[in-house]
Parts: C-alpha cells; structure tokens; sequence
C-alpha cells in the first residue's frame, strides 16, 4: 500500500513536468489531484524592451562581484552596452535614480570593442556585435564582468546570461562554468529560475 | 434548602472545603484555558506569519523576473502544513501572480481575492479561518504580498480536546477535594461533635464525672480540657456541698437528742418540784384547818380570819400546782388519734359549766356535727379551757352569748371559741398562751394563767395552730386548727 504522503510527492513530480509544458505554451497551470497551483498568466503590459531592460537591473541585484570590484564605493557603477542599443532608452528609464550599494548607476553605450574599458561590471552584447562575438568574449575572457546578451546559443558560445523569449514570456539561461570563470557569484533564487546549460569551457 | 448557619459543623467544614477548592480550581482552569487559547491564537499567527515571510523571501526572485510557475512551486511548499486552505502572491499592484489551494475536490466558500491590495502586513481571524498577508519585499523595495488563509479547525479540535481535559482534571480534583475535605472534616468537628454529646450527657444524667476525650493538641484540644477542668471543679464543689450537707444534718440530729434530753430533765425537774411541793402543802392546810376546829374558841375572830386566808393561799398555790402538773402531763401524754364528734363533747362540758352556775343567763351556742381526728382526752382539755375561760371573761355581762363553731380557711377547717365578755388589748396578743401570764388582775378575773399555755401545748402536739383575736370589753374570738 502506497502512504499517502509519497503518493502526493509522485504527483507533484508528474505536476512539475506537466506544468513546464504549460507554461511553454503560455496555458494556466493543470490541476493537481491532490492541490492546486495557479500560476497566473502575466501579460506583461511592458513592452519587450522595457522588461529585459528590468532583467538587466535584476540581474546585478542578484549578483555578487569579487572584493575589488565591489570596494570602487565611490565610483558609478557602470551598465555597458555594447553595439547597437536596442533599449530605446528604457534601460534608462529602468536605473533612473537607482544605486548599487550605494553606488550611482550610469549607462554607458560602447561602439567598439576596444573602447570596452574593464570598469563596466555588466556588459550588455546587442545582436549588431553577433559577428565579434569569440573575440569579445575572449577579451572579457577571467574578467569580473557579467555578459548578458539575446544572441542565439550565447550562453553555450560561452557567454554567462542568454536572453529569450519563450511566447511571450522572457526567460534566460545561464552558463554556470562561465560564471565561475568571472570570479561571479550568483544567488540561488536565481539560479532556480534560470535554465542553466553548459557551455565552451 | 436549611439555612447554611443552621447545618452541623461537619456539613459545614466538608462544603467550605468542597467550596474553596473548586472555586480556586475553576478560576485556575478558566486562567489556563483562556492563557491557552490566546497562545493557540498567537501560536497559529506566529506559524502563519514564518510561512509567509519564508515563501514570500523564496519569491522574490520569481515576481522580478516574472515567474509565476515557479513561484507556485515555492507556494506549493505549503502542503507539508494541512492546515493552510489555500495561499496566494501578489504583484505590487494587487493582481494575483501565483496561488496554491489544498484540496480542490473540496468545496470551500473560502477562497483567494482575484486582486489583493492591503498596503500594509496584517491579519483577520474568520470564524473558520486566519487571513493573514506580509508584504514582499526586496532591497527595502515593495515588491508584491503573500496572503495565507489557514483554517482553525484543527486548533479548534485542539482547544476542545484541551477543554474537555481541564473539565475531566477540574471533577477528578473536585472528587479529590471532596474525599480530603470530608477526611479533614472527621479531624476537626470529631472532636467537636464528641465533646457536644458529653455536655448533652452530663447536662442531662447530671452526670459530673463524665469527662470529654482530648484527642488534638489544638483549641477543640484546649475546650476539651477547660471542660473537663470545670467538670472536676464540679464534681469538686458537688463533695464538698454534700460533705457540709451531711454535717450540717449531723449536727441537727446532735442539737435535736440535747434539746430532748434538756426538756425531759426540765419536764422530770417540774413533776418532781409540783408533786413534792404538794405534800407539805396539804399539811399546812390540814394543820390549819385541824388549829380551826380544834382551837376555835381560843383564837379569836381575828386569828380566825389569819387562818382562814392561810388556807385560801394553800390551796390557791395547791391549784397552781396541779394546773402545772397537767401542764406537764400534757406534754409527756402519748396522742392516740381517733374520731371524735367536738359538737357532743363541747355541749357535754357547756352544760358542766352551766350546773355550777345555773344562776347565769348565759346563751350557748354549739355548731352541729363537727368531726376531727384527735386525742379525744386532750381536745376535752382544750375545750374546757376554752369554754371556762369564755364563761370567766363573760362573768361580769348580765347577758352575754358564747359560740363554738367551724370555719373553712383555704380548705381546712378552722374552729373557734367565741364569746362577747371583757375581750382583751390585742397590743398582749402574744402574751395570751405564756404560761402564767395574765393579761387581767387577780382580782377581777380568777385564774392561774396556765390554760391557755396547755392549750397550746395540745394543738401544737396535734400539729395545728392557735391564736386570738379580740377587743376590750368587746368580747374574744379564739381560733384553733387540728
């Protein structure tokens, strides 16, 4: 005879893989025999832009940096954005007055690689820098810097976050060897939410 | 119901007892159970409130991100705690994000608000459930909120189950209290009741050698000897009342046989003095008279006439003599009681008196049938004096009237001998029955003053009482009883 309790957790193991697919379709979550999960279908009344912009400023939130870069107190802390800005100014919008322990934010657009400079602790890689992609990373390559971008498979190319869009929901997936490799720390909430893959070393 | 003041002792202390403690134990219990359900309301809050901070700390991340599936995995940590109905995320503008219901086969009238926008952490207690909400928030930002509803039917089990076990401790301790109280009771009003049935004993067997049992060292202990000291001090005065009784009654006895022997000497000393006074009497006056006869024409008329009042004054002083020897024989005669008709024998000796001096003109008067029981020998003595007395004191009234008669005085009969001769000053009333006393002189009325002195005599052996009423020459009323 099954106990109760371990017939319930066999469910709930059949619910999660249930639910994934629904929430890949954008449906409402299944039933549950033994109780009921509601995850409400979020439209976003944001536009695309505006919520990854959002992403982008979570992400430092959940993101620790080695000693040295965490003690430029008095320094702005710098959100790069590399080739083509396709935010629209909404990352802008998003960071306007905000700070990181303490420290002011300020966006900063780069064109070209070399003008890169190591104080940006975050990187964002617009779509338009698909073709420098290797180099790039190279060059960023043991550095402390959080590289997040929409290019197909860039967390497998060896990027650390990968943007996407899944229905009309934003997901990303993240690279855990390259968050080692930059000396990154990331918080396990969201590490959870996240599909982590494993990329080049 | 009897009135508490009017039940023994002994119900008395058992419901003081039974009384003190159940009121203490119900106000212990109802102290308990009221701390204890305000700790059941707190502890179910407290639960709540670490649920939600919990869940709501694992969620932030999944609002930020936009998440909800995986924040209904975070809420679906919740079904380790049956009690939760179902529990709810927020976004920051009140739409529900994610929520989690226990049993959805189960028809519930409670469930989650499609919108939630308490600004504030807070809590309401349903009649069936707790709505508790905490906001979430993330780097001192407000994020979103939790709503958790628990049901309280598991703490309201709980609460009647803890009930019920004070009410069971509250009759089992009740019952305890009973059985000590009565075990308490028998201690203290034991003694008690023992000693009030001793006092009933003694009070009612006069009984003082009765004595009480101490059996405490305590006040019932002290009463029990205080009374049994008083019961000592008693029996104490009771011996020594009886001891001086019995003395006193001694003595009465002693003082008795003296003064018998004292009167009877006296008595025997009067008899001799009379009779032995008589002889040389008698020859005094027989001399006389034989000096009279034989000498006559020598003597003279006025030796004649000396002898003469020689003889009177003998044989005056041999009357006095014989007046005491009955005097005393009255008082050493044995009484031999009998019925005797006093009419005929008070009218036998009226008509005595009347031969003497037919000459009278004397109305005697003599009741009928009057009985008593007396010496019939001593009432004719007392008769006698009576009557001759009464014809005496009337000598000197051409007509006077003398009445024997009876009288009822509280049911008793008392008679009398009343005549309307001298009479006398009742100022020497109690000089009438002293033996030669006289209340009239020599001259004006004969007598030896002894008669009414036997008279008394007499009806004093018989028990009864004599006295006299009178006034000066308006006669004299003599009253006797037997």
């Amino acid at each position: 005879m099954v106990k109760p309790e371990k017939r319930a957790r066999r469910r709930w193991f059949g619910w999660v893989a249930g639910a994934r697919i629904a929430c890949a379709i954008g449906a409402l979550a299944q039933l549950a025999p033994a109780f009921r999960v509601h995850a409400a279908q979020v439209v976003p009344a944001a536009g695309e832009y505006e919520l990854k912009a959002a992403f982008l400023f979570n992400f430092i939130k959940f993101t620790e940096w080695p000693a040295d870069e965490s003690n430029k107190s008095d320094e702005p802390f710098v959100i790069g954005v590399l080739g083509k800005d396709p935010f629209g100014g909404a990352l802008d919008k998003v960071t306007e007055g905000e700070t990181i322990h303490s420290r002011k934010i300020v966006v900063r657009r780069f064109t070209r690689i070399d003008d890169l400079a190591a104080s940006s602790p975050i990187v964002f890689i617009s779509v338009s820098e698909e073709r420098n992609l290797d180099a790039i990373l190279k060059l960023l390559d043991g550095q402390a810097v959080l590289t997040v971008s929409e290019i197909a498979s860039f967390a497998e190319r060896g990027g650390i976050v990968e943007l996407k869009k899944d229905g009309n929901r934003i997901v990303f997936e993240i690279n855990l060897s390259a968050v080692k490799r930059a000396g990154l720390n990331m918080n396990a909430q969201l590490l959870k939410l996240a599909k982590v893959v494993r990329g080049r070393s | 119901m009897r009135p508490f003041r009017d039940l023994s002792i002994k119900h008395k202390l058992t419901w003081l007892g039974i009384l003190t403690s159940t009121s203490g134990l119900i106000l212990a219990c109802t102290a308990f159970v009221a701390y204890d359900v305000r700790n059941f309301y707190s502890d179910i809050v407290d639960s709540a409130t670490t649920q939600a901070k919990i869940i709501g700390y694992n969620s932030a991340a999944t609002i930020l991100f936009i998440d909800p599936h995986t924040a209904g995995e975070t809420l679906g940590a919740l079904r380790t705690d049956p009690d939760v109905i179902a529990a709810g995320i927020y976004t920051r503008d009140g739409k529900l994000f994610a929520s989690y219901t226990s049993d959805p086969r189960e028809p519930s009238s409670v469930s989650l608000p499609r919108s939630f926008t308490e600004p504030r952490d807070g809590q309401r207690f349903h009649e069936r459930y707790l709505e508790l909400w905490r906001r979430i928030g993330f780097e001192q930002k407000d994020i979103g909120a939790i709503l958790i509803l628990t049901s309280l039917q598991t703490m309201r089990v709980r609460l009647f189950q803890y009930i019920g076990i004070a009410l069971l401790a509250l009759l089992i301790s009740t019952l305890g209290s009973i059985a000590v109280s009565l075990w308490f009771q028998r201690r203290i009003s034991g003694p008690i009741l023992h000693l009030a049935e001793t006092t009933n004993r003694v009070s009612r067997n006069k009984d003082f050698s009765l004595r009480a049992r101490a059996e405490s060292g305590d006040e019932i202990g002290q009463l029990v000897g205080t009374f049994n000291a008083m019961l000592a001090r008693i029996q104490e005065q009771n011996q020594e009342l009886e001891q001086a009784r019995a003395e006193l009654e001694q003595r009465v006895i002693d003082r008795t046989a003296q003064l018998e022997a004292a009167n009877k000497e006296l008595e025997a000393f009067s008899y001799s003095v009379s009779h032995d006074l008589r002889a040389p009497l008698r020859s005094i006056d027989g001399f006389s008279q034989a000096v009279l006869e034989d000498y006559h024409d020598k003597l003279g008329p006025d030796g004649q006439a000396d002898l003469q009042r020689v003889r009177a004054a003998t044989q005056r002083m041999g009357q006095l003599i014989d007046d005491m020897l009955d005097l005393s024989r009255v008082t050493r005669a044995k009484l031999l009681r009998e019925p005797i008709d006093l009419s005929a024998l008070a009218r036998s000796v009226g008509a005595e008196i009347q031969k003497a001096e037919s000459e009278r003109n004397v109305e005697f008067r003599v009741a009928e049938e009057m009985v008593a029981q007396a010496d019939p020998r001593l009432l004719r003595i007392v008769l006698e004096n009576l009557l001759r007395n009464a014809w005496k004191f009337t000598g000197k009234h051409p007509k006077a009237k003398i009445e024997f008669g009876v009288q009822q005085d509280n049911g008793r009969p008392v008679y009398f001998v009343r005549d309307d001769g001298a009479g006398f000053d009742m100022t020497y009333a109690n000089k009438l029955f002293g033996a030669f006393q006289r209340l009239h002189a020599m001259t004006d009325f004969s007598g030896t003053g002894v008669g009414l002195a036997t008279v008394q005599r007499i009806i004093s052996r018989h028990g009864g009482q004599v006295w006299a009423q009178g006034e000066v020459e308006k006669g004299a009323t003599f009253y006797f009883t037997l």
